[in-house]
């Protein structure tokens, strides 16, 4: 029983995470109805850029504030990385005239993204798997008599953490507001004023910075390794779909469920089954209740 | 250019394509074999992608399914080669009924993602089932096909199989795709609700393009297998089917003369740019941003488009040429 509870720990901390890439594919959702295919990528990628920043900044600082530098960081250099894609792919695909293939050309063009990210990170790193330093902290912690290594419990608050600001950022910053206008009336939002490119890098780049992140994150849990892209971009596409497109409470609830019964499916029937249940779980949704757990009905006007 | 026309070339050309492997080395004629397994994989999925205008990312899983059934009999059951390569076909396209019959709701993104899921299933399936699919051992020691008593086994003897395969299932996609079955599809793929309303049944069509397509992957996989002789689960990656996704936009989603070009020139670029090592996936990834951003119709596309142009400036330049000496004379 001890066991069972320490899998639904373990599986809520992994499963915020989840929630923090599918707040990725939620966000573009929202915003193009479309989705960035790159996301997975993103994360693995956050993964190497976190090692690097980890063995940067190891000479003078130390504990909590490193952690956070690590961060501030993979997000910096996150949002740079975006501005190749965004004159690259995202900008002449949106600015396009004719509408009708641009789903089909973003997917394709993002998944385009995700392999240069791929190759880049065996190129510029190496194709071996690498273990990520414990900077943030070793050793168990006891919750109720539950023995909880103490990497799981700062990998939940940091998501919580993460969460909490973008709220703050998108509901009280101008350019916060400028992005929710954006989702909801793109000429309205330009007519009054919102500069629409600039508006459109600022959400992709949110996205990319929280993927990266994303990858910090899961890096002490799992290796920090080059193709595992795909891996979590599904999970990430689960717990966004579980969760009902265009709701980021909804996307982190659907990442936490994801994330417990992934956890509870390795531990109790067999470890080497644990990414064939996120995608059973995919498609048993998408068959059943494609709108989600927290999702509203999708009306198609002809 | 004429209906006629285009089939006396054809012929031709696949004539000409016969004596290939005499002028070749060994090498030469592998890649070509593989770009002919490559080729009935991505007309097959030219049919779901091109004409019906769905995104299906789990061809590697249908592709694995058609190798393993037929690798399988042939080791354990010692079934010939001329037997298991339709056994797989069959297989392969009951896999596809299913997959077409549970994703009757879902289009467009999510069709993209429950194949995804399906051929990540069957590869991670491949993996762990060890009983039966010897799991990261592989299958080894495949048998060549016979034919007539004589062993296919070299590149240069297999080529000739392949080339009759990659023909049927050339003719097979052609036929198809001009019957009323693929203008129904095209229609779907351009305007599905204006098709709805023309009294198309949209689920029909859909149903038949993905189990058309794995069927041909079943092809595509039994001939690989027997080709190799020795298959991976490793082989069957995500990677993979979209690969072939790939080869299908950079082709063309109009013509199927456009992914030939892809097919073979992608193949042979990638196996010749081995050399430059990694760097190999970005140059990849260039051609698809650079296809899906400049060149939405296709690349292949576009070099049919001016090979047709060109032939008929010949056509002209050969007419006025007669036309004026027999005014001369």
């Amino acid at each position: 029983m001890k066991l069972v509870f320490q899998y639904i720990l373990i599986g809520i901390a992994i499963g915020s995470v989840y929630g923090l890439i599918a707040f990725g594919f939620t966000m573009i959702y929202q915003a193009l109805q479309h989705f960035n295919f790159a996301q997975g990528h993103l994360v693995m990628f956050g993964g190497f850029i976190g090692l690097t920043a980890v063995s940067a900044t190891s000479g003078f600082i130390s504990g909590v504030l490193q952690v956070f530098l690590v961060f501030l960081l993979t997000g910096a250099v996150f949002a740079l990385i975006c501005v190749g894609p965004h004159f690259l792919v995202h900008r002449p695909i949106l600015t396009r005239s004719e509408k009708k293939d641009e789903g089909m050309a973003l997917l394709l063009g993002t998944l385009g993204v995700g392999f240069i990210l791929e190759d880049l990170a065996i190129i510029i790193w190496s194709s071996e798997p690498q273990f990520f330093p414990r900077i943030m902290g070793k050793g168990l912690i006891d919750i109720a008599g539950i023995g909880l290594p103490v990497v799981y419990v700062w990998i939940f608050i940091a998501s919580i953490g993460l969460v909490v600001v973008i709220n703050y950022f998108m509901k009280f910053t101008k350019l916060g507001f400028a992005m929710r206008a954006f989702s909801q009336d793109k000429d309205t939002a330009a007519l009054m004023g919102v500069n629409l490119m600039q508006t459109l890098y600022a959400i992709f780049a949110l996205t990319y910075v929280v993927g990266g992140i994303a990858g910090v994150l899961l890096a002490p849990s799992f290796y920090v390794f080059f193709g595992t892209g795909f891996i979590w971009g599904i999970k990430g596409f689960t717990a966004a779909i579980f969760g009902g497109l265009g709701s980021i409470p909804g996307a982190f609830i659907g990442g936490i469920m994801l994330g417990v019964l992934e956890s509870m499916g390795a531990g109790l029937i067999s470890a080497a089954y644990r990414d064939v249940i996120a995608l059973v779980l995919l498609i048993v949704i998408l068959i059943f209740k494609p709108t989600g757990i927290m999702g509203k009905k999708i009306i198609q006007k002809v | 250019m004429k209906y006629g026309i285009k089939v006396y070339l054809l012929t031709i050309i696949i004539v000409l394509l016969l004596f290939f492997p005499l002028f070749t080395d060994n090498y030469m004629t592998h890649v070509v074999v593989q770009a002919g397994i490559y080729l009935i994989l991505t007309w097959g999925l030219f049919l779901v992608v091109g004409m019906a205008g769905e995104i299906h990312l789990g061809l590697a899983g249908f592709w694995a399914i058609g190798s393993y059934i037929s690798a399988l009999l042939a080791v354990n059951l010692g079934v010939p080669f001329w037997l298991s390569l339709p056994i797989a076909a069959v297989v392969t396209a009951f896999f596809g009924l299913i997959i077409g019959f549970t994703t009757l709701k879902v289009s467009g993104y999510y069709l993209a993602m429950v194949t995804v899921g399906f051929g990540e299933i069957v590869r991670l399936m491949l993996l762990n089932w060890t009983e039966v699919t010897r799991g990261s051992m592989g299958v080894r020691d495949i048998p060549y096909p016979t034919f007539f008593g004589a062993s296919i086994d070299t590149p240069k003897k297999y080529y000739l199989l392949c080339l009759f395969f990659t023909v049927v299932v050339g003719w097979v996609t052609y036929r198809l795709s001009n019957s009323r079955l693929g203008l129904s599809m095209r229609a779907m793929g351009n305007n599905n609700l204006a098709a709805e309303s023309v009294g198309i049944f949209n689920f029909r069509y859909k149903v038949t393009a993905i189990i058309v397509c794995s069927a041909m992957a079943g092809v595509a996989g039994s001939l690989y297998a027997h080709y190799i002789t020795y298959i991976h689960p490793d082989v069957y990656s995500l990677g993979k089917s979209i690969f072939f996704l790939v080869l299908v936009i950079v082709g063309s989603r109009q013509k199927m003369g456009g992914v030939v070009i892809s097919t073979l020139g992608l193949t042979f670029l990638l196996e010749y740019l081995r050399i430059i090592g990694e760097f190999r996936m970005i140059v990849y990834a260039g051609f698809l941003i650079l296809t899906v951003v400049f060149v939405p119709e296709g690349l292949g596309y576009v070099v049919i488009r001016w090979m047709g142009s060109l032939w008929n400036k010949t056509v002209q330049y050969a007419l006025i040429i007669v036309h004026q000496r027999k005014e001369e004379s």
